[in-house]
């Protein structure tokens, strides 16, 4: 017992921090200030702490049987859960600043969010078709009732009741996927899967059906094209704090449990075949995204909805390695696709450090009465307050991909890893940078308007906000796209460790 | 499967279908739920047929007893009269839908009827035997995988219902402290019961 | 077991239910007037009589449930213009015969072996022959039965609401449907204290404890108490009868219901009142058992009388039959001494009280059996 409860540190620290808000919210005065932003930061250090001790002891001993099919501790599931709740402390903080500051504050908040981390979390270790549901409906949960979290906003609400409707169909179709693939094999667990299809016990149409079924519902969790017209509405209408925890930690969650089932149980020669299985269908997928999310964030007037389309291009970005991943595999070369699996979970942390930095500013440079939300507000905002202009830059810079952020690591490696794979995949590759390069217009359009640009005199001018949990959020984000940009080393070698034990 | 189990799902599979279709076609919402409400019974049908006792008992406890109730007491608050409004939908997108639902039909039709593998024989009981045996789809049987066999996804459901509480909690609280910050709720002066 | 046999004998037990039923119900219209008139100082209604030579034959009122039910169905059966006609018919039906299916797995005395009736039932191994099972059937998920099939017919409730187009009517439903299922979720929970005892969710195996142990309501007198008052607001009386609230909604969702249909909804009502006490009987007072009865006669203290099969089960379902009337008894006391409770106070009853207390009696009960075993 004592043993599962280190072995799944993370998730019980999450867990415990919930139980520990939910009580301190309920039993402290009306009208008391609390910090439950500041417990949930710590809850979140402590779990990725954990996750990052569990790591370096690099244990492999045999977990209990009745959790083994369910859940696995190793080193992917790891990796992200520090990832998942390094974005969560991060949040947390940025949640403590904004709420705060809009007078939003209600401690249910935090609970929820913890719980999401935690069903995100438990995603990442699911390898077993119930776990992966149960965890991807605990994360979506919480995350409908965060996006519905601004009740007087008829935004707000609109944009969750799409993001739930949407969601649930979504779910609907994952579900359905996994009825066919378990009828199709008469397997729930991944590994299992994958045997009954490569010993031809299964059934090999049905199993198709089934994963393409499951591909579509993982690609509306993960905000791709044809299934993202949620996220421009969602991403609009939320809370600033709770579009940047949707952009990460959702994004990762979903990114990381489509690997693993893809790679651990969807790995049959048929259903991964470079030409018929799912691999030409994500390659769709993400030239979909990659086209329809870079262009329609030219034309965005609105910030929030700009990132959204721009997080709907980095999901195609990210799939381009998950194509180079099944090619490799196809080829019979491990190195190559261990390389681009080690370059999607490098690129979903960079992507992860990038967004919280510029959401993070976008929060700063609002206050309560004014939030910066269009191109219009962001007018002058650099030479008015640098600070605020010079992290949002960061970030911007980071997400088009430009050295020496975290950005640009994600990007060269990934396209880097596609291109090992072979010429195969060279004109995809050519496609997706001359699609970062029209991303980069957008990036510098919001940049050019922050120094160039000068605000009407009568316009309403935006006060930035003073808030410690902010300060201490921006520093956090803002060192890792630096560390990640410049000194990449170390983190490389975790991630391909990560993607070889899987 | 013996005779009486195959009409059994060969009369609630037709229901089930004919009540689905009913579902999604219907004009009044309250008759929609009605259709929703044979539905459900009708796939208790073919719970029973399988054998699967629990399974079917559950459906109709937690969807017929819970489920479309829910749906029948939110229909009445938003209204009866609330029909009436339907945007006019356009013909090209009436088609597309069509074909779409054709054609899923059709190909999972197709794939089903190919279906090779082997099936697994569900477990026979002696005729006359009472409720101790059958226990393949009964309560000790069900009760064993649940606690036993996938005591992780259980008990991950249950952070899943408090994840579902808190955030309904949230929502819902959004709003009144947002009209009213002093309204909480209906008062009760003299506390209940 | 031939076919045969099965068939009649489940047809005989539908009958005897179905009786049961059918002759309970009058007879409660009656006793619920005439209690009502002693606790409230009148005389009850005493006027419908037969007269026959001369003599105006009365039996004490029992004639005005006859009464009632010739009105009930001569009289018009007047459908609103603008109701929805097949909801409006098929909600009472959804009441009653949701109601009814409750008994079909409430065991009203022990297994009759047809072959061994005339004597004293002999050991378990020496018996022989075709065995009935003395309830209509016995079904794996056992008393979830009953809730599913309790669940299913608080829909019709709601309907009737909705169907009569009727403002009144739809408030009655929707508290109707409010109430239900809030209380639904609890009544599950209040028995599961039960189970655990228990051990098993078969109505016959529960009687078959309680017969070697003790009455339930020794070995869980909480979840009885919360059980009563969760199925006697799952009825929708007294004090919880804010679906109907005659004072402030004219008659909830009942207002657009004459004839018949209003018969059958009244009918369900007091169908359910005897299947509340079924229940009741079966889980807290041992259902068909007599104290100091065994299979085989009666056995105090080690003084044996031995009684033949037949009487064994005759008594049995005598018993069954007298406990029942004790428990609908009960109901009707409560019906006519408390004042009905506000909504507010009987949605915080639900969630803020019995919830939280049966969540503790579940508790309590485990610890209990963890330390016993």
């Amino acid at each position: 017992m004592l043993d599962l409860i280190i072995r799944f540190s993370p998730l019980v620290l999450v867990l415990v921090g919930a139980a520990a808000v939910m009580l301190a919210d309920a039993f402290s005065d009306k009208g008391q200030s609390n910090d439950l932003s500041t417990v949930t930061f710590w809850a979140f250090v402590g779990a990725s702490g954990g996750a990052i001790g569990l790591w370096v002891q690099g244990d492999t001993m045999a977990l209990h049987p009745l959790v083994a099919p369910f859940l696995a501790a190793d080193p992917m599931a790891l990796l992200l859960d520090a990832v998942i709740a390094g974005a969560g402390a991060i949040t947390a903080l940025l949640a403590g600043a904004y709420l705060r500051e809009h007078q939003m504050e209600r401690g249910e908040y935090y609970v929820v969010m913890l719980l999401a981390a935690f069903g995100a979390m438990v995603l990442v270790h699911s390898t077993h078709l119930l776990s992966v549901f149960v965890g991807l409906e605990t994360m979506s949960l919480g995350v409908y009732s965060l996006a519905a979290f601004r009740r007087t906003s008829p935004r707000s609400v609109e944009g969750a009741m799409k993001y739930f409707l949407l969601g649930s169909f979504a779910a609907a179709l994952l579900l359905f996927g996994m009825a066919l693939l378990y009828g199709a094999t008469g397997e729930m667990e991944l590994a299992a899967i994958a045997t009954a299809l490569v010993e031809g016990s299964a059934h090999n149409t049905l199993a198709l059906l089934g994963t393409a079924l499951i591909t579509a519902g993982l690609a509306f969790k993960v905000g791709a094209v044809p299934f993202h017209m949620w996220s421009p509405d969602v991403y609009e209408g939320a809370a600033t704090s709770v579009t940047a925890f949707m952009a990460v930690v959702v994004k990762v969650a979903a990114f990381t449990v489509w690997v693993r089932i893809a790679v651990v149980a969807l790995s049959a020669a048929n259903l991964a075949d470079p030409f018929s299985g799912w691999p030409p269908l994500v390659m769709g997928l993400a030239v979909a995204s990659m086209l329809v999310g870079n262009l329609s964030a030219l034309v965005q007037t609105n910030v929030k909805r700009m990132l959204a389309y721009s997080s709907i291009a980095h999901a195609g970005y990210i799939m381009v390695g998950f194509v180079a991943y099944a090619h490799s595999a196809a080829g019979g070369d491990e190195g190559a696709g261990d390389q681009a699996l080690s370059a999607m979970l490098l690129y979903l942390a960079s992507y992860a450090a990038s967004s919280l930095l510029v959401f993070g500013s976008l929060i700063w440079a609002g206050s309560k009465g004014k939030e910066v939300v269009s191109y219009e507000d962001l007018k002058g905002l650099g030479r008015r307050h640098p600070w605020i202009g010079v992290a949002m830059m960061v970030g911007a810079l980071s997400l088009m991909g430009f050295p020496p952020t975290a950005g640009f690591i994600g990007k060269y490696y990934l396209f880097q890893s596609a291109v090992n794979v072979g010429d195969g995949l060279i004109p995809l590759v050519i496609f997706a940078v001359l699609a970062s390069a029209v991303g980069a217009f957008y990036y510098l359009k919001l940049i050019v308007v922050m120094y160039m640009e000068d605000q009407e005199q009568e316009a309403a001018q935006a006060v930035p906000m003073r808030s410690v949990h902010l300060w201490a959020a921006i520093g956090l984000a803002a060192y890792f796209v630096f560390r990640i940009g410049i000194a990449p080393g170390n983190y490389m070698e975790i991630a391909i460790g990560a993607a070889r034990a899987l | 499967m013996n005779t009486s189990g195959l009409m059994l799902f060969w009369v609630s599979a037709a229901v089930a279908l004919g009540s689905a279709v009913g579902t999604i076609s219907m004009r009044n919402p309250l008759r929609a739920a009605v259709s929703l409400l044979i539905h459900i019974l009708s796939l208790c049908g073919i719970y029973l047929s399988l054998k699967a006792h629990l399974l079917a008992t559950i459906q109709v406890l937690v969807y017929a007893g819970a489920v479309v109730v829910l749906f029948i007491f939110v229909i009445m608050l938003i209204g009866p009269t609330a029909n009436e409004q339907r945007a006019p939908r356009a013909v090209g997108t009436r088609i597309l839908g069509a074909v779409g639902a054709l054609l899923s039909t059709s190909v999972l039709a197709f794939t089903l009827v190919r279906h090779d593998a082997q099936l697994l024989p569900i477990p026979q009981c002696p005729p006359g035997a009472g409720a101790e045996c059958g226990q393949f789809g009964g309560v000790t049987a069900v009760g064993a995988e649940l606690y036993l066999g996938s005591m992780v996804p259980f008990e991950l459901v249950s952070i899943l219902l408090t994840v579902a509480i808190v955030g309904a909690i949230a929502v819902a609280k959004g709003k009144t402290t947002a009209t009213s910050p002093k309204n909480e709720g209906p008062t009760t002066p003299e506390g209940a019961a | 077991m031939d076919a045969l046999t099965l068939t009649l004998s489940t047809l005989a037990k539908i009958v005897f239910i179905m009786v049961i039923i059918l002759t309970f119900a009058p007879i409660l219209v009656w006793a619920e007037r005439r209690q009502s008139a002693m606790i409230q100082d009148r005389i009850g209604p005493v006027r419908a009589g037969v007269k026959i030579f001369g003599y105006n034959i009365t039996l004490l009122g029992l004639l005005h449930p006859l009464a009632d039910a010739l009105k009930f169905i001569f009289k018009e059966d007047f459908v609103p213009p603008k109701a929805d006609k097949f909801l409006h018919a098929i909600a009472p039906i959804l009441v009653v015969a949701t109601a009814i299916l409750a008994f079909a797995v409430i065991p009203f005395a022990e297994p009759m072996y047809l072959e061994h009736l005339g004597q004293v039932l002999p050991e378990a191994a020496a018996r022989a022959g075709v065995v009935i099972p003395m309830q209509v059937a016995s079904i794996n998920s056992g008393i979830l039965f009953i809730f599913a099939v309790a669940g299913t017919g608080v829909a019709g409730a709601a309907l009737a609401g909705y169907a009569s187009d009727n403002k009144y009517s739809l408030i009655g439903g929707i508290r109707a449907a409010g109430q239900m299922v809030s209380y639904e979720v609890t009544l599950g929970l209040t028995i599961v204290g039960c189970f655990m005892v228990y051990n098993t969710l078969l109505l016959e195996d529960m009687v078959t404890w309680q017969r070697e142990h003790v009455w339930g309501i020794v070995a869980q007198p909480v979840a009885f108490i919360l059980f009563m008052t969760c199925s006697i607001a799952e009825t929708k009386r007294i004090p919880f009868d804010i679906p109907e609230g005659e004072s402030e909604i004219v008659g909830g969702y009942l207002t657009e219901y004459s004839g018949m249909k209003f018969g059958m909804f009244f009918m369900g009502e007091f169908i359910e009142v005897v299947a509340l006490a079924a229940l009741a009987t079966t889980l807290f007072f041992g259902g068909y058992d007599v104290p100091f009865l065994t299979s085989n006669g009666f056995n105090v203290f080690g003084m044996t009388a031995n009684l033949p099969h037949v009487a064994v089960v005759g008594l049995q379902i005598l018993t069954f039959v007298v406990k029942l009337a004790v428990m609908i008894w009960f109901q009707l006391m409560v019906r006519w001494t408390l004042p009905r409770f506000r909504y507010d106070q009987i949605m915080a009853l639900c969630w803020k009280y019995i919830l939280p207390l049966s969540l503790l009696n579940i508790l309590v009960t485990g610890a209990i059996i963890l330390l016993l075993s």
